[in-house]
């Protein structure tokens, strides 16, 4: 059983980390099994066709959640950054570090899925649509942030460069996104999930879809927790290394 | 005029440079820094500096508190660090006028402390390391700063712009100022008053949170 | 005040000195020339085309000397200087910032009107673009000084900075381009113009905050 804690700063200590997170790995992989596939099967097999899209518009059960995830990921990404630069505990840059690899895969898995898609309904696998673009802006965010881990050395300095450079990067994200809505609408439909319950998509689509988002926000975790162990180990390696050298 | 540090003690990237520093330092007294390299004594001149945030322990001037406290240290302490801080393309004379500028303060001609009106007109590039290295400390003589950080100043200096310098710092010691030197040799260490401030690595290290 | 301007008459001389105005003038030149050559050689050569190579040129000759602007300071301890000086240090990203656009945009820009006009564009139409440029190429030498802070000390840093740099380009480029392309057709979106200075002058107001919080990293 997981012990009550004083608080929930303890987590940060990347010792007390570990001991959760083997804990709590197996429990989030049966469950991201068990939802995506359900979630999956579901909508991928006993879900009507559409009258107007066909059978294609059942990619949107893997390109909803993944478009989900990979604004989301980057979102949480300056959330970790700027607890980081507050408070300074190591797990929340390092979970910071880890999700830029996955939201860069979610990023270029909705850009596939939504390739994929539009080819069919809009007869073109890519336009320069502003949902579009800002898929793209948003790919090169994540590569500029990955390529300052990848040139440089972890240090607790470059730790504090790649979060500024997440907090200016969401900041021209942003601006860039609303550049690129200011000059058209474009011919992407509209989110298809929203809280005005007149814009949503129809019922039927409704669940199987929630339960999809469910397990691919799970599926993230699980990989989040397995990326952020291992650096934490690869970090242990590190220092036993260089304090047997010198 | 005195500097009073209690229990000092440094973080740098995460790991812990010295540990558990005092001194105490009045005016007219010159402070030698020693230590292995590596010991930290560039990272103590530059925590006096201010650009190095204390972690932990006390700075104070004059009885008054000045930890992180870096309007009163940039208006007291002058620091000299490894680099002479020229530009390649400019003439000593430029160079000199760029300092006083910024400064607001100007070099003494007269005086000369560093003698440079031989070589006013010369480019940088031009000039030998020793000459750089006086256009470099003729910035103490601009400033004029109560307490001198100065580190390793003698570097590349033959021996009669060595005795300059120690004319400078003797000056400097009558009108009442401080100097902190971290330096190999010991280059005043004639008089057994200066104070001699031997750095040591910390002994029990931190706990890094990794392990 | 006054020091501030013995600052930018010493920051214009060692810009100067660093013949980065020369470069990133021959740099411009050239790309637009290369760009030019191989449109003509495949016969598609428009005004679009052009307007969408100037954008992308001018924002890639502020990259190219942008590497120095900190690094050399850094390098010889002038950065130290500055930052133990009785200025801020968001005022000495200021004047750099402002330096570095006269030292490598201004002459570009001033350049515009005599590249374009022997490929189609109007004068009249050149030197509006050129205004348009003159309010939002500021911005574009603001933003670049974040990316000299973070690859600060860092070797072969350009690459990195044209990776950080140039997608935060992009609010600047996409409304500059459109608003040249609408010059060219003799239409004027005043609404679009003040978004564009509006931009300009919110980056020209945050950056040498976020690039003085950046620069102190390096000295912790």
């Amino acid at each position: 059983m997981i012990k009550f804690r004083k608080n929930i700063w303890e987590f940060a200590n990347p010792n007390n980390f570990l001991s959760i997170a083997n804990k709590i790995i197996p429990f989030f992989l049966i469950l991201t099994i068990i939802t995506l596939s359900l979630g999956l099967v579901w909508g991928l097999f006993f879900t009507p066709e559409d009258y107007r899209q066909g059978s294609s518009v059942k990619i949107i059960f893997v390109h909803v959640p993944t478009a989900f995830l990979a604004i989301n990921i980057y979102f949480m990404m300056l959330l970790a950054s700027i607890i980081w630069l507050i408070r300074r505990h190591h797990v929340s840059l390092i979970a910071a570090k880890s999700a830029a690899l996955i939201g860069l895969i979610m990023t270029l898995s909705a850009v596939l899925t939504g390739a994929i898609w539009g080819k069919p309904i809009w007869g073109t696998y890519w336009a320069w649509d502003p949902r579009l673009t800002s898929f793209a802006i948003l790919l090169m965010f994540y590569l500029g942030y990955l390529s300052i881990w990848q040139t440089m050395k972890f240090s607790d300095k470059i730790g504090d460069l790649s979060s500024w450079l997440c907090i200016v990067g969401s900041i021209f994200a942003l601006l860039s996104r609303y550049a690129v809505f200011f000059w058209d609408q474009g011919l992407h439909q509209g989110p298809s999930l929203s809280l005005d319950k007149e814009e949503n998509i129809d019922n039927v689509f409704y669940f199987p879809l929630i339960i999809c988002i469910i397990g691919f926000v799970l599926l993230f975790l699980t990989l989040l927790l397995i990326r952020i162990k291992t650096e934490i180990q690869k970090r242990k390696i590190n220092i036993l290394l260089n304090a047997r050298d010198g | 005029m005195n500097l009073i540090g209690s229990s000092l003690s440094c973080k740098r990237d995460g790991k812990l440079i010295f540990s558990d520093l005092s001194f105490k330092i009045k005016s007219g007294d010159v402070c030698f820094i020693k230590g292995p390299n590596g010991s930290g004594k560039s990272t103590l001149l530059r925590l006096l500096a201010g650009f190095i945030k204390v972690w932990t322990g006390k700075i104070s001037l004059n009885n008054e508190d000045i930890t992180n406290r870096n309007d009163i240290i940039y208006n007291n302490f002058f620091y000299i660090g490894h680099s002479n801080s020229l530009k390649n393309y400019l003439t000593v004379k430029q160079q000199i006028d760029f300092w006083e500028g910024i400064s607001e303060k100007k070099y003494n001609f007269e005086a000369d402390s560093f003698n440079l009106k031989r070589i006013l007109n010369r480019r940088i590039y031009e000039c030998s390391e020793g000459q750089k290295r006086r256009v470099g400390l003729s910035r103490l003589s601009i400033d004029n700063k109560k307490v001198l950080l100065l580190d390793e100043p003698t570097t590349s200096l033959d021996i009669e712009n060595v005795s300059r310098l120690k004319n400078y710092l003797k000056d400097h010691q009558k009108k009442g100022g401080i100097a902190i030197v971290a330096s190999h040799e010991a280059f005043i260490s004639s008089n057994n008053q200066d104070i001699i401030l031997t750095l040591n690595p910390p002994k029990n290290r931190e706990r890094d949170p990794f392990i | 005040m006054k020091l501030s301007f013995h600052l930018l008459k010493y920051e214009l001389l060692f810009a100067l000195a660093n013949k980065g105005i020369l470069l990133s003038t021959s740099f411009f030149i050239i790309l637009i020339l290369i760009v030019g050559i191989g449109f003509g050689q495949i016969g598609e050569s428009s005004e679009k085309t052009l307007l969408a190579i100037i954008w992308i040129a001018i924002s890639l000759s502020s990259l190219l000397s942008i590497k120095t602007m900190f690094q050399e300071d850094f390098d010889d301890g002038t950065l130290d200087l500055y930052i133990l000086s009785n200025t801020s240090i968001e005022t000495i990203i200021f004047i750099k910032s402002i330096v570095h656009w006269i030292t490598t945009n201004l002459p570009i820009i001033t350049l515009i009107p005599l590249i374009s006009f022997p490929l189609g564009i109007t004068i009249y139409h050149s030197i509006l673009i050129c205004f348009v440029m003159l309010l939002s190429t500021p911005a574009l030498s603001f933003i670049s000084t974040i990316g000299a802070a973070l690859t600060l000390g860092e070797k072969g840093g350009n690459l990195l900075i044209s990776i950080f740099i140039l997608p935060t380009f992009l609010p600047i480029i996409i409304f500059g381009m459109k608003i040249s392309l609408l010059i060219t057709n003799s239409t004027y979106d005043i609404m679009a113009h003040l978004i564009l200075f509006a931009l300009s002058l919110i980056c020209i107001a945050i950056t040498p905050f976020i690039t003085s919080l950046i620069i102190k990293i390096h000295y912790t």
